[in-house]
């Protein structure tokens, strides 16, 4: 982008100070105005719902806010009951797209706050809170030749935007020179989304794959077996050796990219060995809320100083100042507030009202939550 | 817990003695009902907390709407400040928008009365205000200090901030003459007083805090201080181009005016007669309960309307605000009557009276104390705790 958005524009010194202490898009998110350019906001342009529990979201970036970079994902928040909360979906589109517009798909969670409310309560013009995009590994500048894409579940989002990238590009098919495979696993053909999206890659030149893990069914084993489909039989089935030969025999040089559950990963370190599996380019699903153990205590990792220890159930204060660290803090009471610190994962109870919390990267009250199971705060 | 009885004994000189006929008998409260009472009053919390949602983001967000519409309406009537009607409007605004900035949203957000939304913009460890004392200064100073050591002498630093007189049992040497003099001093710069209270300055004075203490807060002071000025008293007005000094003066009026109100509704928090003290001895190792009573013996509310409760922050719910402060400060008024079902209930002082009476309580107090007078027996403490004394946590 070569002309100064207004918000940048705006970010700049004599504004800052014309404001201050206020930064300029608080004045824009609290004035409500419709303000392309506040990049805390992002506006829903159509709400889909292809298959049984899944809402595709697209929706409009604020000018001057890029898209995330091939199998990164943006921080997408979501007021439910005065409430923020904060995941991150990969968009499924390609990176290349210019017409300002991204599309995620959240899949429905039993109990999952975010996307139960998304499911019944999208719809367009709705504003949806943005963060900064995330992602730990995303496609590099420099295209690797040959790509090896392995997902499963809702894993399948970034590798749709990286295959989407790649395949725009025309890096696949053709006369190009290199190779695109891509092997998703799903429990059902049915349950997957962007199944017409997959065909279109497919007719690009992506060898795709779409492998369904339980209630198999030879004569059923692609629901991608009609006529448009160049591969009507695949293999079906938890990812095997087998599997990655048959849809890229030439997987042994290519770069891998991984994103999907713990099970898959174990499979795919299988099939290539503990050294070659060292390599994937791994994108691991944002930390959703998974189970809470029973009662308190656990392992606190404290992320800033590098020092892990046992805490019985005890606060995180106290247990931080047993394993010798001395952090912030003020009343002890939970009154003050000048202990607040980050809690990276894991869940943690407030011991005055006994609630237990399990949202990722949420700030606590650390003289009054005690841990839950493993908790990694960040202090 | 092992109960051990203890008649509190007050530190007070029985130089009281002689007031102490016309002063009525103090409520003995017993340990009982002290632990009662803090299980209704974490029972009230709970409920509270339980019922937080949309209709809470939804006010603090309309009251940001409404300073932020204030601030942006007095910044434009600047322009118009030739026309006397136009710059008293723009004052208006203006110090209307800094009143609702520092009360009910700076003050309160700064609480953490909204961390629970989980909204960057209105969470405590982000926030700052409008105010020259940064965010993280005054977390320190007043949520922590004030609010964990309430009207305990000689750790409350509230209690007077280090330059006033405000309760007997502090000594008085001929300097205190000056006490309504600081005071007034104190009320015109008081976000500069505010800036200044972390520092303990006759902490310094005396030795007890070191450079290396001091240093800290400098830098915070300086990115503070550096753009609050410039933008009040030299960019908005040189926007105005020739009206620089009808915008500066603006600007420095709406200052004055906040500074004033917040000085003044703060004071009738903790000063006017009825609020009691405490000794660092009679509030050592306090159970909840006692936590809870203290809170509520050592503060006043002031009584009022809506309005007068938005506008100052319902600090004029100071006892609710102190049993509660983390939760959202709108809520203190449906809290009110519980709690003060429970004073009387228990036959505790709920100290409250109109704005004009407590000011006016407040400075007559300052002057009293400028001398070295005995205390009447308005002063004289109403409620004595019997307190439990809890072993120390296993």
């Amino acid at each position: 982008m070569t002309a100064p958005t207004i918000s940048r524009l705006f970010s700049r010194g004599i504004t800052r100070t014309l404001l201050t202490p206020h930064p300029v898009e608080h004045y824009v998110r609290s004035l409500g105005v419709t303000w392309s350019d506040d990049p805390t906001g992002a506006t829903v342009v159509a709400v889909d719902r292809p298959v049984a529990d899944v809402t595709v979201i697209t929706l409009r970036l604020p000018a001057g806010v890029d898209r995330p970079a091939p199998g990164a994902a943006l921080e997408i928040g979501v007021v439910v009951d005065g409430v923020v909360h904060r995941r991150h979906y990969s968009p499924v589109d390609s990176a290349s797209r210019s017409d300002g517009l991204a599309t995620i798909a959240v899949r429905r969670h039993p109990g999952g706050v975010v996307s139960e409310h998304l499911w019944s309560e999208a719809s367009p013009g709705m504003r949806l809170l943005l963060g900064n995009p995330v992602g730990e590994v995303t496609l590099p500048e420099a295209r690797p030749t040959d790509v090896l894409l392995v997902s499963g579940g809702s894993g399948i989002t970034p590798m749709l935007s990286i295959a989407s990238t790649l395949a725009g590009e025309g890096h696949c098919g053709d006369g190009s020179a290199g190779r695109v495979a891509w092997l998703h696993y799903a429990r059902r053909v049915e349950d997957v989304p962007f199944r017409d999206r997959i065909r279109e890659l497919s007719r690009a030149g992506v060898e795709v794959r779409v492998v369904p893990t339980a209630d198999v069914n030879p004569s059923d084993s692609s629901d991608l077996s009609d006529s448009s489909d160049p591969s009507p039989r695949g293999p079906a089935g938890h990812l095997t050796a087998g599997h990655l030969d048959e849809v890229a025999p030439w997987h042994a040089d290519a770069t891998v990219f991984l994103c999907g559950p713990e099970g898959l990963a174990d499979g795919l370190a299988d099939a290539l060995g503990a050294e070659r599996y060292a390599d994937v380019l791994r994108e691991r699903f944002t930390a959703s809320n998974g189970p809470v153990p029973e009662g308190d205590g656990g392992t606190v990792t404290h992320v800033k100083s590098g020092v892990s220890a046992h805490n019985a159930g005890t606060t995180l204060l106290e247990g931080a100042e047993a394993a010798g660290l001395s952090p912030k803090h003020g009343c002890r009471m939970g009154i003050c507030h000048t202990c607040t610190a980050v809690r990276v994962s894991g869940a943690t109870r407030d011991l005055r009202t006994g609630e237990v919390d399990t949202e990722p990267g949420c700030l606590v009250q650390i003289c009054v939550s005690a841990p839950v199971g493993d908790v990694e705060i960040d202090i | 817990m092992t109960l051990l009885q203890l008649p509190t004994i007050r530190s007070k000189k029985p130089k009281a003695e002689k007031t102490a006929a016309t002063a009525p008998d103090p409520v003995v409260l017993s340990a009982e009902s002290v632990e009662i009472i803090g299980r209704e009053l974490d029972a009230i919390r709970d409920r509270v907390v339980a019922d937080l949602g949309t209709a809470d983001r939804d006010y603090i967000l309309r009251v940001v709407r409404t300073q932020r519409r204030l601030e942006l309406t007095g910044r434009a009537l600047m322009f118009l400040g030739f026309l006397p009607p136009a710059w008293l409007a723009g004052v208006a605004a203006l110090s209307a928008s800094k009143i609702l900035d520092n009360m009910e949203i700076g003050h309160n957000v700064m609480h953490g009365q909204y961390d629970w939304m989980r909204d960057d913009m209105l969470h405590s460890s982000s926030f700052e205000w409008d105010n020259v004392c940064p965010s993280d200064q005054w977390r320190h100073s007043h949520n922590y200090m004030h609010h964990t050591h309430t009207n305990i002498l000689d750790l409350d630093r509230d209690i007077g901030y280090g330059i006033l007189r405000m309760e007997y049992e502090q000594p008085w040497n001929p300097l205190r003459l000056g006490n309504p003099l600081y005071a007034f001093g104190l009320m015109m710069a008081f976000e500069w007083g505010v800036m200044l209270h972390d520092l303990e300055y006759d902490n310094v004075l005396k030795g007890k805090r070191k450079w290396s203490d001091v240093k800290g807060l400098l830098a915070g002071w300086w990115g503070k201080m550096r753009g609050q000025v410039a933008k009040d008293y030299i960019v908005h007005p040189a926007l105005t181009g020739p009206l620089f000094p009808l915008t500066f003066a603006g600007n420095l009026t709406a200052n004055l005016v906040r500074n004033v109100w917040a000085f003044s509704v703060i004071f009738c928090g903790h000063f006017p007669s009825g609020a009691q003290v405490f000794t660092q001895e009679e509030t050592a190792e306090e159970t909840r309960g006692e936590w809870y009573v203290r809170q509520m013996l050592g503060s006043a509310n002031i009584s009022g309307s809506p309005f007068m409760h938005l506008a100052t922050g319902n600090l004029s719910h100071q006892i609710e605000h102190h049993l509660f402060p983390d939760l959202p400060a709108h809520r203190y008024p449906e809290i009110a009557e519980e709690v003060r079902a429970l004073c009387e209930e228990h036959g505790l002082p709920y100290t409250t009276g109109p704005l004009w009476k407590q000011v006016a309580n407040v400075w007559s107090k300052m002057f009293r104390l400028a001398l070295p007078l005995p205390p009447t027996p308005a002063d004289t403490p109403a409620v004595l705790i019997e307190r439990r004394k809890m072993t120390p946590a296993a």
